[in-house]
């Protein structure tokens, strides 16, 4: 019965998305526009269609309905409730169907968003998103149909993969990943739309752009989440080893980078517009690639459990959407080209357009070190292998340079700079970055890559916080305005470019936590007897014996350890707590769980590598990295950031900002996609 | 000889063993420990050689990263070759007869291979060429209907236009 | 729209062969990713078949005596690396113990502890038996040398010494028979028979 109703749902989704492209691209071609309302129901209903089918599945998950074939293949009794919800993703038809629902919810917020826009934009934008809709609602009704009904159902089922079960940074890392590859549909359709509109003036920037980054937001916190999952829960002492499905998050992550800062320069400049939409186009495009490189089964990663035979779909889906992009922007490109040039490379212009590049560079390389195996395995049949130290050797000097422009970029005037003022400018940040420098060799810090990010880490921060707060300052010296009341004032009138600068703080500080947990960590192995005690850095790890016990899908047996630090404090991690291997029955080797000693400065992290319980001894890997855990503690000013570029502008200001001259960088509100934005 | 009764009977032994539950009575675990490391110099190299080779059962990760038994066995492999005395090229050359240029994480800069490392310096190379090509040449035609905004604003009266810069600039 | 400018044909034609060169980037990463389908991804390389075999001195765990690789050339040599803690490896322990009492008058058995202490090896055996001579491999840099990539695996080595290749995974006793029938096949004219 639930197979019924979730499959007929998945069709009605298909009927509705199909309808919606139709008449959405028609209505947009030969402008009917009363036609807009038919495209609007028509998402309405995929979204409503989508939204159902997924409740309908996870109430067939919670009620343990093994007659569907998605709950026979991931549901069990014995899992908890709240990890049943979660194995609605933990396996590829249901993150398929999760897809689609995400797709649902995001094509209802932009059509309730935008209900006054011109129709002709938004059926064109609405047609070419209910496009993509179809193709994954042709993907959950065929190819990875969830839904499938058995006749003759076994009482219980399998339970989800074990390694998603046993952390709850899987709750919400999938999500957040999903959120930010779906999301990227939507800048898709809205600059496809334009495109295919041939109407090239400024009416789809701001709506581009606020849709790009609210799932660049949750693409970062999906990375971001997903590092952190693989540092607590693998064991190796790591949160990214270049995994081929890593970098498939972090290619569209790249490209979107360059997208939010490629629009500045056309919103003021008039410069970079094809430049833009390509960069639009193309992270939508990754977003598939992306999914294809996890779900294909062909990339050897950490994350081949989902291997399906949905790949070669993917690749004609891949090929079209690109098609189509090349094909649109070639034929639009005579609207595209700059109405200005560059004055000078010396310029905020100039260095977002190295930027730029820096970040499509890093997004090329990481996209051929990941297929560089399989491209040598076709042509010469001879499997090789591209691996981390080949991605460092790009990633950080690419790092470094990153931070060099993110602390150059606001010293740089439009325009052209004039080298004495900068010069002026340039002082303090310098002072601050040699004063690092310094500080660090003298405390005994070695490594060039290291230092020299260090010390543009320093120049880049005091370059950003000075800018963050010096329209309040100035607030306070010429207004008289209380210390708050300017912060609040500075930071609604420029909600962008506030929140800008405080998302850069959040990346200056994950660089730095990088740069300081893999250049400086401290790593020792050895094996002890219980009570003797392993050294790592300042630290001591002592093994305080074994203990086991089990679990329904796993036994498990852990070191007990206590970790004392250099003042003589102890921290116990006993039983579950302690550096443990997980014994799996399909398994051949055990899977590990690091235990890990937070503190603000560093991490203490131990695993397990062996033990003897006869002997009473145990082999451990243990780890001083600090720092690291600043990569996920700037998650929140990250987050912090977005929220106040993406809060809307009140009515009041966005009339004023209007009413500036042209190119003063107010948000366009000219008649477009934005007008019906709240 | 025929095969047929020969693997029938063979099913039947294997299958009994087979059929035995797959219950764990004990955990199982690699228990040949860790092996011990060399002098500090000496070992500082054996962790560099161990970062650029490939953990063969793992998924792109170094046999000093890997927890894996394989890795621990390699890992003492490059210990013993490194107390042998051989040189690095020595020892990427023993992995490589083994296991393939599958062994090195980082691909050799020869043959195919470098089209993996020149690819993206030219791709940089060829993008900073384009931008350059893009900067107005000195002399030629400013276009003042195109907006822009003004260019740096004088040094002298910098304090307030910076201020109003800062303010509409977003 | 205001903003239309007359293209200077060029910088089309330069849009035209960016879009070309971009569509045959793709074409060719779309036809590298077609091509993948149906591979194994975790294949790993295996550079020692039709080499010799790496030579090698261990312990045996019976009674301790020196085993050298040099004195087992002249019979073809199978050679089965396994650990009391991995599954597949009792799974197929049966396969191996029928072959060695089916094929052990043309073909000799070794097995090899690998990462594992003696005393669990020894408890193994004494519990599942062992009609084949077992070898211990004390820092498991043997079984790097004849470039095992895990555990199972059972290598197949001729009487010049030849690695004529392995099995990577539990053997069945199908794959056993074989690989020992291609092992003990009447050599080219100048191999000496046992």
């Amino acid at each position: 019965m639930s197979s019924l109703i979730g499959y007929g749902l998945v069709l009605g989704g298909l009927g509705c998305g199909i309808f919606g492209a139709v008449v959405g691209l028609w209505g947009g071609l030969a402008r009917r526009e009363a036609a807009l309302i038919w495209v609007q129901r028509a998402v309405y209903g995929f979204a409503l269609c989508m939204i159902g089918s997924n409740l309908a599945m996870i109430a067939a998950l919670l009620s343990h309905d093994f007659s569907v074939k998605y709950v026979a293949q991931v549901g069990s009794r014995s899992t908890p409730v709240l990890f049943t919800v979660v194995s609605l993703w933990s396996a590829l038809e249901g993150s398929i169907l999760f897809w689609g629902g995400i797709l649902g919810v995001y094509l209802l917020a932009f059509a309730l968003l935008h209900r006054r826009a011109p129709a002709r934009s938004l059926q064109l934008a609405m047609g070419v998103m209910c496009a993509v809709a179809v193709f994954f609602a042709f993907l959950i009704a065929g190819p990875a149909n969830p839904w499938a009904h058995i006749p003759n159902p076994l009482p219980d089922g399998p339970g989800p993969n074990p390694l998603l079960q046993n952390h709850p940074l899987m709750i919400v890392h999938p999500p957040m990943l999903y959120l930010g590859y779906v999301g990227m549909t939507v800048p898709f359709g809205i600059a496809a739309g334009a495109l295919i509109a041939g109407e090239m003036g400024e009416s789809w920037t701001a709506p581009l752009r606020k849709w790009t980054l609210a799932p660049w937001l949750f693409l970062t916190l999906g990375v971001i989440l997903g590092s952190w999952w693989a540092y607590a829960v693998l064991g190796w002492g790591g949160y990214w080893a270049w995994d081929p499905v890593e970098n498939a998050s972090f290619l569209p992550w790249l490209t979107a980078t360059a997208f939010m800062h490629s629009t500045m320069v056309l919103e003021r400049r008039r410069m970079l517009k094809l430049w833009t939409l390509a960069l639009a186009l193309g992270s939508f495009v990754l977003t598939v690639i992306g999914t294809f490189m996890t779900r294909s089964g062909v990339f050897n990663s950490v994350h081949s459990f989902t291997q399906s035979d949905i790949g070669p779909t993917f690749l004609v889906f891949i090929g079209v959407t690109f098609l189509f992009s090349i094909v649109l922007l070639v034929a639009r490109g005579h609207l595209l080209l700059a109405e200005s040039q560059l004055d000078s490379i010396f310029s905020r212009e100039g260095a977002i357009l190295f930027l730029n590049l820096l970040l499509v560079a890093l997004t090329f390389t990481v996209f051929t070190g990941t297929t560089f195996p399989l491209f040598v395995e076709a042509l010469l049949n001879k499997r090789m292998s591209v691996g981390e130290p080949y991605f460092n050797r790009f990633a950080v000097p690419g790092g470094f340079l990153l931070l060099a422009l993110l602390g150059a970029c606001p010293l740089l005037p439009w325009g052209s700079a004039d080298p004495r003022k900068v010069l002026r400018q340039v002082v303090a940040p310098g002072a601050a970055a040699v004063g690092t420098v310094a500080l660090c060799a003298i405390a005994g810090l070695r490594g060039f890559w290291p230092l020299a990010i260090f010390g543009v880490a320093a120049f880049a921060g005091v370059v950003t916080l000075a800018e963050l707060f010096l329209p309040a300052r100035q607030r306070i010296a010429h207004h008289g305005e209380g210390a708050l009341t300017a912060l609040a004032q500075s930071v609604s009138r420029a909600s962008r470019r506030f929140g800008g600068y405080v998302v850069h703080v959040g990346v200056i500080v994950i660089v730095v936590a990088i740069a300081a947990s893999s250049a400086y960590k401290i790593h020792a192995s050895g094996t002890v007897k219980a009570g003797q005690a392993l050294e790592v850095g300042d630290y001591q790890v002592r093994f305080d014996g074994l203990s086991s016990g089990s679990e329904p899908h796993r036994s498990w047996t852990a070191a007990n350890v206590t970790i004392l630090g250099p003042g003589g404090e102890s921290h116990s991690l006993a039983g579950k707590d302690g550096p443990r291997m997980n014994f799996y029955e399909r398994s051949t080797d055990p899977v590990g769980s690091p235990a890990v000693k937070l503190e603000l400065a560093r991490d203490v992290y131990v695993s397990l590598l062996a033990f003897d319980p006869q002997a009473n001894t145990a082999s451990f890997n243990a780890w001083v990295f600090p720092l690291v855990g600043w990569i996920w503690y700037a998650i929140p000013i990250l987050v912090l950031g977005s929220a106040i570029a993406l809060w809307p502008q009140r009515r009041r200001e966005v009339a004023a900002e209007a009413a500036a001259p042209p190119g003063a960088g107010a948000p366009p509100v000219s008649p477009g996609l934005s007008a019906g934005a709240p | 000889m025929t095969l047929a009764p020969l693997l029938a009977a063979i099913l039947a032994v294997t299958g009994s063993g087979l059929a035995e539950p797959p219950v764990i009575a004990e955990p199982l675990a690699p228990q040949r420990l860790a092996g011990e490391p060399l002098d500090p110099a000496r070992e500082a190299r054996v962790q560099a050689l161990a970062k650029v080779l490939r953990c063969p059962v793992c998924q792109g990760l170094s046999i000093a990263d890997s927890p894996s038994s394989m890795a621990r066995a390699q890992l003492e492999k490059v210990r013993e070759l490194v107390r042998e005395g051989k040189t690095d090229q020595e020892i990427f050359a023993y992995f490589e007869a083994r296991y393939g240029e599958f062994a090195l994480l980082e691909p050799k800069a020869q043959g195919i291979n470098l089209l993996a490392w020149v690819g993206p310096m030219a791709l940089l190379l060829f993008g900073f060429f384009v931008i350059l090509s893009q900067v107005r040449r000195r002399g030629s035609a400013v276009s003042p209907a195109q907006g822009g905004p003004p260019a740096a604003a004088p040094p002298a009266e910098d304090e307030y236009l910076r201020q109003v810069r800062s303010e509409i600039e977003r | 729209m205001s903003d239309v400018a007359r293209p200077a044909p060029p910088r089309r034609t330069l849009l035209w062969l960016f879009a070309a060169g971009a569509c045959l980037f793709v074409l060719g990463v779309l036809a590298v990713w077609w091509k993948a389908f149906g591979t194994d991804p975790h294949r790993v390389p295996f550079e020692l078949e039709g080499q010799p075999a790496p030579t090698f001195t261990l312990r045996r765990l019976d009674n301790g005596e020196p085993v050298s690789f040099d004195k087992l050339k002249g019979n073809p040599l199978v050679l089965n690396f396994w650990a009391t803690w991995c599954g597949p490896c009792r799974q197929e322990h049966p396969v191996l113990e029928w072959a060695a009492g089916r094929f052990g008058d043309k073909v000799q058995f070794y097995g090899v502890v690998f990462e594992d202490s003696e005393e669990n090896a020894r408890r193994f055996i004494a519990e599942h038996g062992a009609r084949y001579p077992q070898l211990i491999d004390p820092t498991s840099t043997m079984a790097v040398d004849y470039g095992v990539t895990g555990v199972p695996e059972t290598y197949f080595i001729d009487r010049d010494g030849i690695i004529r290749g392995k099995v990577a995974q539990p053997i069945d006793p199908q794959t056993m028979t074989e690989r020992i029938r291609e092992l003990v096949a009447p050599p080219a004219p100048d191999g000496g028979s046992p």
